[in-house]
């Protein structure tokens, strides 16, 4: 692995380089800000987890319930993100009350996938499809949505802004139909959540090197909070739903295309 | 005249015991089986190495042992990875390219292949975790064993593996939690012409299944496609410490499946179709994606019973080698593979484990396209 050859220095500057990217990710581990998704891409990270706690008083907007007289209670997120190829993206979650856990299970269980339609360019921003697979017949957490997002790194530090748009309309299994059978539904109307419906947006300020700050309109409510960058691979964020009541969440991405232990501390023992 | 011939014979002589030190290098390594196969000004080297989950990595070690010991001089240095005690393909060391062994090569490695003394014993930690997720009195029904168990080389391709199940956790099922026998079966392995495999098991198996496996596959490593076919007649069965129980050996599986390899990222796409067990007919369909370190995998479902979809992982465990001495390895497994599915109420598509990864899963890391992108 490790030799003087130009190809590992090549390597090395990779490496160096993928240390500088931001890895912020949203309460369902999906690359983003606090409860918004941006169009971010993890490149070289491909693997992710994440873990977030929303505290009840906020935890309908994201996820109200209608069977669930209740929804009042913390929200903790449970997220795994893989990155199948360079321009698709797959996010499992599972929504859990553990205050409710005897009345509701484990929580809704989620698959959604994300799509990469644009790079980021010099003047032109990424541009992300996330998209949540119809076939659930309660599919209370189906976020469809298309979203820009630029970074700029400037000599103040570095910025982004993201700018999306959150579909209004789900699309619902009918109860006991088979998995063709699926109708329309005003999101607003059916789930009695206003949140990601309709246009949303998001920045975030990285003054230091390990730390910055964040804002966003996730169309219901106005966040802001703060996020660190422990190591390359762990980020803490916390942030407040219109500055009175704290969430926060944890995520680790890394790569899958690491050595065994064996082989690195084999190169490393030569050295 | 007199003084070229010493210098001719004195270079033969290092070049021997160049050859032997390298070979012994890589055993110290952890590699087993290693045979060193010179001709002209090309080497093949052959090798076992069970900790990796991906001969790429094998063969990483081997350069990285070569680079820095006295072994160099060859032009074409080619590497001959074997699994489970079989030769699976020729792989030329800078660009990865495959070719099948040649009659001498293959004569070769039949001539020195001794089963006993060219292996370790190499006991393997293979954890075991069997969750069902989502009924609310228990969310998170869980059992957890511990799998010590062993692959000794009988004869060619010839293996038998057993160990014990030390179980941790249980609050699935009413399994005790007394030790008992790991799934233990005699496993033969074969190419038996180039590109065709066959893997024959008969034993106790994963899943609490019991029986007889087989499976073929024709698999050119070079190619974008293979194809498989794979047949069991297994029963159920369930240990309590050492008491047993079984059902009788009634239900038969049987089905076919076709792979194909995406030219780019490294994706294959997997249609299986036939009998499943419980006699459950029906299709799958998976997406498996190799990543050097893990493989990850997406699938759904359709068959008699009911539809289902889910995702599937696959990593060496961390650290791999635990110790290594002459004879003996202890380590963590070289894969353990995890499968969820969303209908957790019905046995859709069922399959079952045997202990070691199954065929496809196997051929797939030496596909010639998978280790010439990694490198």
């Amino acid at each position: 692995m490790i030799s003087k050859s130009p190809a590992y220095f090549l390597i090395f500057f990779f490496l160096f380089f993928t240390n500088n990217m931001r890895s912020q990710v949203n309460i369902m581990g999906k690359p983003g800000y606090m409860t918004t998704p941006s169009a971010a891409w993890f490149d070289g990270k491909q693997l992710g987890f994440t873990f977030s706690y929303i505290p009840g008083e906020y935890s309908e907007n994201i996820l109200y319930t209608p069977r669930i007289t209740t929804t009042d209670t913390p929200l903790s997120f449970y997220s795994v993100r893989a990155d199948l190829t360079s321009f698709f993206e797959v996010n499992i979650s599972i929504a859990y009350r553990p205050q409710i856990a005897n009345k509701i299970g484990v929580g809704d269980r989620q698959l959604d996938f994300r799509f990469r339609l644009l790079k980021e360019k010099d003047l032109w921003p990424a541009l992300v499809l996330g998209w949540t697979p119809p076939g659930s017949v309660s599919p209370v957490l189906a976020h469809d949505y298309l979203v820009a997002t630029k970074h700029f790194n400037t000599s103040l530090g570095n910025f982004s802004a993201t700018l999306g748009y959150g579909s209004p309309y789900i699309i619902v299994r009918k109860p006991k139909g088979n998995f063709l059978e699926l109708e329309i539904k005003k999101k607003e109307d059916y789930l009695e959540v206003k949140y990601l419906t309709g246009f949303y947006g998001a920045a975030s300020y990285m003054p230091l090197s390990f730390a910055g700050i964040m804002i966003e309109y996730d169309t219901k409510t106005i966040n802001a909070g703060a996020f660190v960058k422990i190591k390359d691979w762990l980020y803490l964020q916390a942030y407040t739903f219109e500055g009175k009541k704290i969430a926060f969440t944890t995520s680790m991405n890394f790569s899958l295309d690491f050595s065994p232990h064996t082989l690195r501390k084999y190169a490393k023992d030569l050295d | 005249m007199q003084k070229i011939w010493i210098k001719i014979v004195f270079c033969f002589f290092t070049l021997i015991v160049k050859a032997q030190d390298f070979k012994e290098n890589l055993y110290d390594a952890g590699f087993e089986n290693v045979q060193l196969i010179e001709a002209n000004d090309s080497l093949a080297v052959f090798f076992e190495h069970r900790e990796f989950r991906i001969p790429y990595h094998g063969m990483q070690l081997a350069k990285l042992i070569m680079d820095n010991s006295d072994a160099q001089g060859h032009n074409k240095l080619s590497f001959i990875p074997i699994y489970h005690n079989v030769p699976i393909g020729k792989y030329n060391a800078e660009t990865y390219t495959y070719s099948s062994l040649s009659q001498l090569e293959t004569e070769a490695f039949q001539t020195h292949n001794k089963v006993l003394k060219n292996y370790r014993l190499s006991l393997r930690i293979q954890p075991e975790l069997i969750a069902r997720f989502g009924f609310y009195t228990d969310p998170f029904q869980t059992k957890f064993n511990i799998n010590l168990d062993s692959r000794i080389y009988l004869a060619r391709g010839l293996s038998f593996q057993t160990g014990i199940t030390v179980p941790i956790l249980n609050n699935l099922d009413n399994q005790s939690l007394q030790l008992r026998p790991a799934p233990s079966m005699i496993h033969y392995f074969a190419q038996p012409r180039d590109h065709h495999f066959v893997s024959l098991s008969l034993g106790s198996f994963y899943n609490n299944r019991y029986g007889i496996d087989f499976e073929y596959r024709h698999a050119d490593l070079s190619k974008r496609w293979s194809f498989g076919f794979a047949a069991g007649l297994t029963g159920f069965y369930w240990l309590n410490g050492l008491g047993l129980y079984n059902e009788p050996l009634d239900d038969i599986y049987l089905k076919a499946d076709a792979e194909y390899r995406l030219p780019f990222e490294n994706i294959s796409f997997k249609l299986t179709a036939g009998q499943f067990l419980y006699k459950d007919k029906g299709v799958r369909f998976d997406l498996v994606k190799q990543y050097a370190a893990a493989e990850i995998g997406l699938f759904a479902s359709a068959t008699n019973i009911g539809t289902t979809t889910g995702f599937q992982f696959a990593f060496s465990l961390f650290p791999g080698k635990l110790y290594q001495g002459e004879k003996l390895e202890v380590r963590t497994t070289e894969e353990f593979r995890w499968e969820y599915t969303y209908n957790n109420f019905e046995p859709v598509a069922h399959d079952f484990r045997l202990g070691m990864p199954r065929l496809s899963d196997v051929l797939r890391q030496y596909n010639q396209k998978f280790i010439s992108s990694l490198k």
